[in-house]
């Protein structure tokens, strides 16, 4: 055991933090840019029913083709991973952005109307904040699934966790799979908690008291 | 690209779906009932889906066999989580209302919970099978690392020969179903929620997933035939089983069937063991020493070669025998692309040592393993090589990636096809750090004993490969572009084993 991490420590502590890297970047730019649609989509919602089922699809593209036909156009760049994660990153916000909005209760914002706000001050102050718990769900989902998909990333050469799953199963070593496995799996968790730490300070103090009777 | 392929792909999804509704709906309504395991149980589905998909199906190997049971426990795991949760909050979610009206007319808990909540709360359990469906057609690609068959053995194929149209044909495929498969359930749902918990209506789907998996089923189960191989993961291994097929119901009454795609690392794991699922595969002597038992160049006895050695750890150890040599060597090549070659003048591996520092080593991530003698650290060692960086890659990118300029010097298999259609230019081992990888058919002793006229049939071939010879094959099979049926069978007939069709 001491034997192993003298050998693979260095490497593992590396790794680790070319994965983290890797999520934290992607969910940061997937989360923008997934807010950013699901905030306009949930303006038009009548073209939405069309739009949404068709991100749904390109969602089924398996993240192994993805990040390969991104990487015979782009070679081993940093760009080819950081855009293939953050796209993957990007549908869960977006969804949760999108239906966050729309289920927001009517009254609420027949309520801010008549209080004289405008279009702008009703999202920000009113639908953003009753809609956060659910966007902040779809940035949990997003980061949870982007650590296990930056596995891909030494696929084409990038390092992170994923080149001991990859030279393990490649050379037959159960143990440098578990290597790569169980720090992403604690990598997830992890980002699973901060995010759940997030959650309750993003809750409106109003619903926490509802929450709470 | 065949309807089997797409059949398989099938079975494999609804497979998993069933088991995973199977074992999802009871703990979903186990975590409903009792507050005390929900905690627990949801944490454990949460984290069953964190571990990446390629490390899930690895440490499932640690356990089981490769093949499709490996993939469809896999993915039955990470299916666990939207149904479970879903049928927990679907039954938290009924009206209040409800249940107390229940709890009055005197239903026990038991009943109750079955009987009205369920029902109830199916349309939102219905909607985690629904994502737990979807998922499960992307999460299957990955059936093609431990030979599970279905579509992702044309993608990775696709990948390694950079074929774009193949890629996009098995992915648009792949989305098809995926809307095909979630339109029907979205109906499905439809008429569920307008039943409004009518529990007949309610097991039309739960039937009809049950059913559409017993018409796949003959896509799912095991092979028959005398002989079974599995399908390589590269052109040379999927020829010579070819090839063997050929010959041997050539010469005999014998069947001979060639299972789903496996890689070298997982066929061999199939054939070993108490419960093997095939019956001889075409291997190297220096990857069986190195790879799958885990020896070195050092632990073969003075003397012997390393053929001999492994030929006598296989019947000892493992109760298998390899068969003569074939020809071909496929050791490691070092290679640099032709330009490179030019600028500096490069014939051997030792003119690398003065330009080394100027240049990148790239490399599929089975080189870089740091146990071993035949990698990479050990290599630039014996030759005193002092490299700029060094990039691993998937095996299947790495003639894109030289082809790229991500890196100028590899190390490739002699026999691979692709060298020549990259324009590498392999160069000498002058001090000869690689040692043979000889190609041989490796098979189960009892096999042997079975059928004794084997061994003579396959030795027809030994020799009769060279190194060169197999290069010609891959290259036609990957940069022509020809089948390996095709390929395989025109040699076999220029050898005069078989006649002409």
């Amino acid at each position: 055991m001491s034997n192993l991490f003298h050998n693979y420590g260095a490497m593992l502590l590396k790794a680790i933090g070319i994965h983290t890297v890797y999520v934290l970047v992607a969910v940061v730019i997937g989360f923008a840019i997934g807010l950013l649609i699901g905030i306009l989509l949930s303006r038009i919602p009548q073209c939405s029913g069309v739009i949404i089922p068709i991100l749904s699809v390109f969602q089924t593209i398996p993240g192994l083709v993805f990040i390969g036909v991104l990487f015979i156009w782009w070679g081993d760049t940093y760009a080819t991973v950081i855009v293939a994660l953050s796209v993957y990153a990007m549908f869960p916000v977006l969804k949760n952005t999108y239906t966050g909005i729309l289920e927001v209760e009517r009254k609420y914002i027949v309520a801010a109307k008549g209080c004289g706000m405008s279009h702008l001050q009703r999202l920000v102050k009113v639908e953003l904040p009753l809609a956060m718990p659910t966007i902040i769900a779809g940035l949990r989902m997003a980061a949870i699934y982007t650590v296990s998909w930056a596995v891909l990333a030494a696929m084409i050469g990038k390092g992170g966790l994923g080149d001991f799953v990859y030279q393990g199963v490649a050379s037959n070593n159960n143990t440098l799979i578990l290597l790569g496995a169980i720090p992403a799996a604690a990598l997830a968790v992890a980002f699973g908690a901060a995010i759940d730490f997030l959650q309750k300070k993003v809750m409106p103090r109003g619903m926490k008291k509802e929450a709470g009777k | 690209m065949s309807w089997s392929l797409i059949w398989e792909h099938l079975f494999i999804v609804l497979a998993a779906s069933i088991l995973s509704i199977a074992f999802g709906l009871p703990l979903g309504i186990w975590a409903y009932v009792s507050p005390k395991a929900r905690a627990l149980i949801l944490r454990v589905v949460d984290l069953l889906q964190t571990i990446p998909s390629l490390a899930l199906l690895g440490i499932i190997m640690v356990v089981l066999d490769p093949g499709k049971l490996t993939v469809i426990i896999g993915i039955t795991l990470y299916s666990l989580l939207p149904i479970v949760r879903n049928t927990c909050l679907g039954l938290q979610e009924v009206d209040p209302g409800v249940k107390e009206a229940a709890r009055g007319m005197g239903m026990s808990k038991p009943y109750r919970t079955l009987m009205v909540e369920f029902p109830l709360a199916f349309p939102t359990v219905f909607t985690g099978i629904r994502i737990a469906v979807v998922n499960a057609i992307g999460t299957a690609v990955f059936a093609a690392f431990v030979g599970g068959g279905g579509l992702g053995g044309v993608i990775t194929q696709g990948i390694r020969v950079s074929d774009l149209k193949l890629i996009l044909m098995a992915t648009g495929v792949l989305m098809i179903i995926a809307v095909v498969l979630d339109l029907l359930m979205s109906w499905f749902e439809g008429q569920v929620r307008k039943s409004n918990g009518s529990s007949k209506k309610m097991w039309i789907p739960v039937v009809a997933i049950f059913l559409a998996f017993c018409l796949l089923l003959p896509y799912g189960r095991g092979s028959t035939g005398d002989l079974l191989l599995y399908d390589g993961d590269y052109s040379e291994t999927q020829l010579m089983h070819h090839m063997v097929k050929m010959l041997v119901e050539d010469q005999t009454e014998l069947t001979v069937t060639i299972q789903d795609q496996m890689s070298q690392v997982n066929n061999f794991n199939a054939l070993r063991g108490d419960d093997p699922t095939c019956d001889l595969m075409i291997s190297y002597d220096g990857t069986l020493l190195t790879t799958f038992f885990h020896q070195d160049v050092s632990d073969v006895p003075e003397g012997m070669s390393i053929y001999d050695y492994v030929n006598q750890v296989a019947t000892e150890d493992y109760g298998m025998r390899l068969l003569d040599k074939l020809g071909f060597d496929n050791t490691y090549a070092v290679a640099v692309s032709q330009a490179v070659a030019e600028q500096y003048d490069l014939k051997t591996v030792s003119d690398l040592i003065p330009v080394a520092e100027q240049l990148t080593f790239g490399a599929e991530q089975g080189f870089f393993t740091l146990e071993g003698s035949m990698k990479y650290d050990p290599f630039v060692e014996f030759y005193g090589l002092h490299f700029k960086n060094h990039v691993p890659v998937d095996q299947g990118l790495k003639y894109t990636a030289i082809e790229n300029g991500s890196f100028d010097v590899t190390v490739v298999y002699a026999t691979d096809g692709l060298n020549r259609k990259v324009g590498l230019k392999v160069l000498e081992d002058d001090r000869r750090f690689f040692p043979d990888y000889n190609g041989a058919f490796l098979v189960r002793q009892e096999v042997l004993e079975e059928y004794p006229e084997l061994a003579d049939i396959l030795n027809q071939l030994a020799g009769k490969i060279p190194t060169e010879q197999m290069a010609e094959l891959t290259y036609q099979v990957d940069v022509v572009g020809r089948t390996v049926d095709d390929v395989a069978h025109e040699f076999l007939t220029s050898m005069e084993l078989l006649e002409s069709r």
